[in-house]
C-alpha cells in the first residue's frame, strides 16, 4: 500500500432528500492499492455515497477530491471518465444482449467511426474474461446467465474500462462460494495494482478477508473509521446498530391471549422454505432480517398475494383452505405494505376513500357507497390518529408519509382486522411520527389485535416486539423472547457470523 | 394459412397476386420496423397512422401547386421525420408517457394533413410519382426494393452500430441504462425520428397506389404495425426486439387480408376475423416468449 495522497477524497459530505437527511457531513476517503469497507444497516446511507460517486445524485454539500483535486460528478460517464467503476447490487446489465455487448455498451470499438467492430468486440470480451478466469461465452446472452455469473460480468464491465476506483455494492450477495473466492482473488490483483476498493458488504466475514480499512455509518452519519486488524466483528455489529432505545418505544404490557395466526411449513422455492411461526392475540411478534431474507415474500405468500409451493395459514386455529387477499381481508387479516405509495393506498383518492376502502362491503351491505357515512367515519380515525390533514376530502398523495402511513393503518383499524401484518411502517418517517406510531401499534395490541412487525431496523424491531423472528436467507434462524436478549444476539442470527459461516460450509 | 389460401382461391397463387400482396404489405412492413424500434426502447409510437396520411398528402399538396414530384415527396417524408423529432423531445425531455405523446400527435398530424387537404383528398396526376408503387425494377415490383432496402438499413442499424444495444439497454430498463452512461434521451429522440420517417416512406408508397393524398388513409396502421411488431416476437414490455420477425408478422396480417378478401367474404367479416387472428396471434407469441399468459417476471 503506498499512501500520503488519498485517491479519493469525500469531506463533510451531506445528501438531503425531502424529509430524509440520507448523509449528514460524512467523511470518507481511499488510498491507491487499499481496500475500505463501508457497513452499516439498512439505511444507513451506503447505497446514497455510492449513488454520489456514480453520479447518479447530486450532492447537498461538501467536496470530493480525485487525485488531490476538486471533481464534480454529475452523471454516469463522468463517473466513468474519471476511472469510478461501480458494480452495483441489482446487476445492471442488459439481459437481451450478449455478454460482449453489455461489456463494451458505451465504449463500443467501431471501423470507420461509426460501425460496430463485432469481432473485436467479442475477441477482447473473450480475452477479458479469460484474464479474469471467467468461463463465460461472450456470445451468450445475459439473460440465460445465473445471477452469480451476471455479477461477474458486471464486474468484468467495470473493469474493461480500466478504472482506478472500484466501487462493489454487495457483489456476493448472488455469489456462490467459489465466485466469490474467485472475486476476492480478482480484487487482491487489482489492490497489487494499486486500484483503490471501496467495498460494501453484509456479511461481515468477508471484511477480514479482503478489508483493510472500516466505516461504519448509521442514520446517515459516520461512526468510526478503524484498522480491520484491530476491530472485533461484535464491536462492529454494536457500532451498527447501537444507540440509546430506551425511551423511543413506550412499550407497555399486554394480556397476551390465544393463538390468532399461524403459518406452517411454508415454501416456495427460491424465496423461503419451512417457514414456521405464529402470533397471539395482544401479541406483537418482530420479523427481522436483511432486506430480501424472505421476511416480506414469506407474508405476501401467507396472503394469498403470491403462491405457496407448500405450507398451510391458520386464522384462530382453523386451516384455510385456497388463500387469497379477498379472503384473508374477510377473515380479519390486514396488511400494510411495504410500499405504502404503490400498494397500500390509492394516492389520487382522497382521505376517507381510503379509510374506508378495505371494509366496503362491511360499511354499505346495499351496495351504496355513502359520501356522508364516509366521512363521519374517516373524521372518527382522522381524531383517534391524529391524522394531519385539514379535511377527510384531502387526496393522499399531498400527504406527507408519516401521515400516509397512518392512513394505512386506518384502514385496516376501519376494516377491524384482528391480525396485522405491517411492513416496514415507520420506513422515511421521521422520530417523531414513528413514535406516535409505535403507540398506536401498542394500543392494538391492548385492544387484542395481533400484530406482525417486519422491519430491518433493529431498535424498533427489539423496542415494541413481545418475540423475534430472524430471516436468514429464506430461512428462519433464530427465535427470541424479547426478555434480555441482545442487538449483538439477533444480529448475529441475520448477518453470517464466522463462525455460523464456517459451520454451513462444512455441512456443504 | 398460405397452402389454404392457394389451394382454395384460385387466383390467390398467381405472381400477379403475390407482387399485390408485396405492394400492399410494404406500407405495413415499414411502419412495423419503426414501431419495432420503438416498441423495443419501451416506448410506443401511436402517431404513425396520421403519418402515412401526412405524408402523402402534404406531397399531393406540393405537386398540386406545381412542385417537382421528388422534392414533394422528400418534404412529406421529412414532415414526418420532424414529428418524429417532436415525439421524441417531448417524451424524453418533458418526460411524459410515449402513449399521451403518440395519441396527441395522431390527431395533431392528422388536422395538419385535413389542413392541406380541406377535409378532402387532393389527386396526384404525376405519372412518375405512380410508377414508385406500379413500376418494376429487376422483376421485382419497386416497393418491393424499398422494403428490402429498409430492411437491410434498419438491420444495419440495430446490428452494426450502437443504437441496436443502446435501445434494448434503454427499453429493459432506463434508470440502470443511465447508470451506465448511456445517453438515454439522445437514443430515445432517434427511435421516434425513425419510426416517423417510416410511416412517411410508407405514406408516400401508399400515395403512389392509389394515386391521391388523404388524410385518413393510414388510420388504423399503428394498430396493425403494433400486432405485427409483438407477433414477431417482441415483447411489448420492451428491451428486446425482433425485426425480422416484425415484417414476418405484417407479411402474415396483409396475406390474411388478401387472401380473406379474394374469398368474397364481406368486409365486416374480414375485419372480425383478422381481428380474431390478431388477438391469437399476439396470446400466442405472448406464451412463447414468456412462457405464460401472466409472465413470469
Amino acid at each position: 500500500m503506498n499512501t500520503n495522497v488519498p485517491l479519493l477524497e469525500m469531506k463533510s459530505i451531506s445528501k438531503a432528500f425531502p424529509g430524509v437527511q440520507a448523509l449528514d457531513q460524512v467523511d470518507f476517503d481511499l488510498y491507491p492499492g487499499e481496500a475500505h469497507v463501508m457497513v452499516g444497516e439498512n439505511g444507513a446511507g451506503k447505497s446514497t455515497l455510492v449513488k454520489i460517486l456514480s453520479g447518479v445524485v447530486p450532492l447537498t454539500n461538501g467536496t470530493i477530491l480525485f487525485d488531490g483535486t476538486s471533481v464534480n460528478i454529475n452523471n454516469p460517464s463522468q463517473a466513468q471518465k474519471l476511472g469510478i467503476g461501480i458494480v452495483y447490487q441489482e446487476t445492471s446489465l442488459s439481459p437481451y444482449l450478449t455478454v460482449a455487448q453489455n461489456i463494451f455498451l458505451c465504449h463500443e470499438p467501431f471501423r470507420m467511426g461509426f460501425i460496430l467492430d463485432v469481432d473485436k468486440e467479442v475477441n477482447d470480451t473473450r480475452e477479458l474474461l479469460k484474464s479474469l478466469l471467467l468461463d463465460i461465452d461472450p456470445n451468450e446472452l445475459v439473460a440465460n446467465l445465473s445471477l452469480g455469473k451476471q455479477q461477474l460480468v458486471a464486474f468484468a464491465r467495470v473493469l474493461s474500462f480500466n478504472p482506478r476506483v472500484v466501487i462493489l455494492d454487495e457483489p456476493t450477495s448472488s455469489l456462490s462460494a467459489k465466485d466469490t473466492e474467485l472475486m476476492f482473488s480478482l480484487l487482491k490483483e487489482l489492490k497489487n495494482q494499486n486500484v483503490g476498493i471501496i467495498y460494501i458488504s453484509h456479511r461481515l466475514e468477508e471484511l477480514w478477508q479482503i478489508g483493510d480499512r472500516i466505516s461504519v455509518l448509521r442514520d446517515g452519519k459516520k461512526i468510526d473509521t478503524l484498522d480491520v486488524k484491530k476491530i472485533e466483528q461484535r464491536e462492529i455489529i454494536r457500532m451498527m446498530v447501537g444507540r440509546d432505545i430506551s425511551e423511543m418505544y413506550p412499550k407497555e404490557k399486554t394480556r397476551i391471549g390465544e393463538e390468532a395466526f399461524r403459518i406452517e411449513d411454508v415454501s416456495r422455492k427460491g424465496i423461503c422454505k419451512n417457514i414456521n411461526f405464529h402470533v397471539n392475540k395482544g401479541e406483537v411478534i418482530g420479523l427481522f432480517g436483511l432486506v430480501g431474507s424472505g421476511r416480506t415474500e414469506t407474508m405476501r405468500l401467507a396472503f394469498g398475494l403470491d403462491q405457496m409451493d407448500t405450507g398451510a395459514v391458520f386464522i384462530d386455529g382453523n386451516k384455510l383452505k385456497h388463500l387469497s387477499p379477498s379472503k384473508l381481508v374477510r377473515k380479519g387479516v390486514g396488511f400494510s405494505p411495504e410500499d405504502r405509495k404503490k400498494e397500500g393506498l390509492c394516492l389520487i383518492l382522497s382521505l376517507k376513500e381510503n379509510i374506508v376502502r378495505a371494509s366496503l362491503d362491511k360499511l354499505f351491505t346495499s351496495g351504496l357507497v355513502s359520501s356522508k357515512k364516509e366521512k363521519r367515519i374517516a373524521d372518527k380515525y382522522i381524531k383517534d390518529l391524529d391524522i394531519a390533514s385539514p379535511s377527510s376530502d384531502r387526496l393522499v398523495i399531498y400527504l406527507s408519509g408519516g401521515t400516509q402511513q397512518k392512513v394505512v393503518l386506518a384502514q385496516w383499524l376501519c376494516a377491524e382486522s384482528s391480525v396485522l401484518i405491517l411492513d416496514e411502517p415507520t420506513r422515511g418517517i421521521d422520530v417523531g411520527t414513528k413514535v406516535e406510531i409505535y403507540r398506536i401499534i401498542n394500543n392494538l395490541a391492548k385492544s387484542g389485535v395481533a400484530i406482525i412487525l417486519i422491519s430491518s431496523e433493529l431498535p424498533e424491531i427489539m423496542g415494541i416486539s413481545d418475540r423475534i423472528y430472524v430471516f436468514r436467507m429464506g430461512q428462519i434462524s433464530g427465535e427470541f423472547i424479547n426478555d434480555g436478549v441482545t442487538a449483538e444476539d439477533i444480529a448475529a442470527a441475520a448477518f453470517k457470523t464466522r463462525e455460523g459461516n464456517n459451520a454451513k460450509e462444512k455441512i456443504q | 394459412m398460405l397452402g389454404i389460401f392457394i389451394a382454395i382461391v384460385p387466383y390467390f397463387g398467381t405472381i400477379d397476386n403475390a407482387f399485390n400482396i408485396i405492394r400492399q404489405g410494404a406500407v405495413l412492413i415499414i411502419v412495423a420496423l419503426g414501431m419495432m424500434m420503438v416498441i423495443s426502447s419501451a416506448g410506443i409510437d401511436l402517431s404513425v397512422g396520421s403519418l402515412i396520411g401526412l405524408s402523402g398528402t402534404l406531397t399531393a399538396f406540393l405537386i398540386d401547386k406545381g412542385m417537382i414530384w421528388y422534392f414533394a415527396l422528400l418534404l412529406g417524408i421529412m414532415a414526418c421525420s420532424l414529428i418524429g423529432l417532436i415525439n421524441g423531445l417531448v417524451i424524453s425531455k418533458g418526460r411524459i408517457f410515449p402513449f399521451v405523446v403518440t395519441f396527441g400527435m395522431l390527431f395533431i398530424a392528422q388536422s395538419i394533413s385535413l389542413g392541406f387537404s380541406q377535409g378532402g383528398s387532393i389527386h396526384i396526376d404525376s405519372i412518375p410519382f405512380s410508377i414508385i408503387n406500379y413500376g418494376y425494377f429487376l422483376f421485382f415490383p419497386i416497393p418491393f426494393w424499398i422494403t428490402l432496402g429498409l430492411v437491410i438499413l434498419i438491420a444495419f442499424l440495430m446490428m452494426r452500430t450502437v443504437i441496436g444495444c443502446n435501445v434494448f439497454a434503454i427499453g429493459s430498463d432506463a434508470t440502470s441504462a443511465l447508470w451506465m452512461g448511456i445517453k438515454v434521451d439522445l437514443y430515445k429522440i432517434i427511435v421516434y425520428i425513425i419510426s416517423g420517417t417510416l410511416a412517411g416512406i410508407a405514406g408516400i408508397i401508399l400515395a403512389s397506389r392509389v394515386r391521391t393524398g388523404n388524410a385518413l388513409i393510414g388510420q388504423y396502421n399503428q394498430f396493425f404495425a403494433i400486432a405485427a411488431v409483438v407477433i414477431g416476437g417482441t415483447p411489448i414490455t420492451g428491451g428486446r426486439g425482433n425485426f425480422i420477425g416484425a415484417a414476418i408478422g405484417a407479411l402474415v396480417i396483409t396475406v390474411l387480408q388478401n387472401g380473406l378478401t379474394l374469398l368474397g367474404l364481406s368486409s365486416e367479416l374480414i375485419t372480425t376475423i383478422v381481428g380474431i387472428t390478431l388477438m391469437s396471434g399476439v396470446i400466442l407469441a405472448q406464451l412463447v416468449s414468456q412462457g405464460g399468459l401472466r409472465g413470469n417476471n
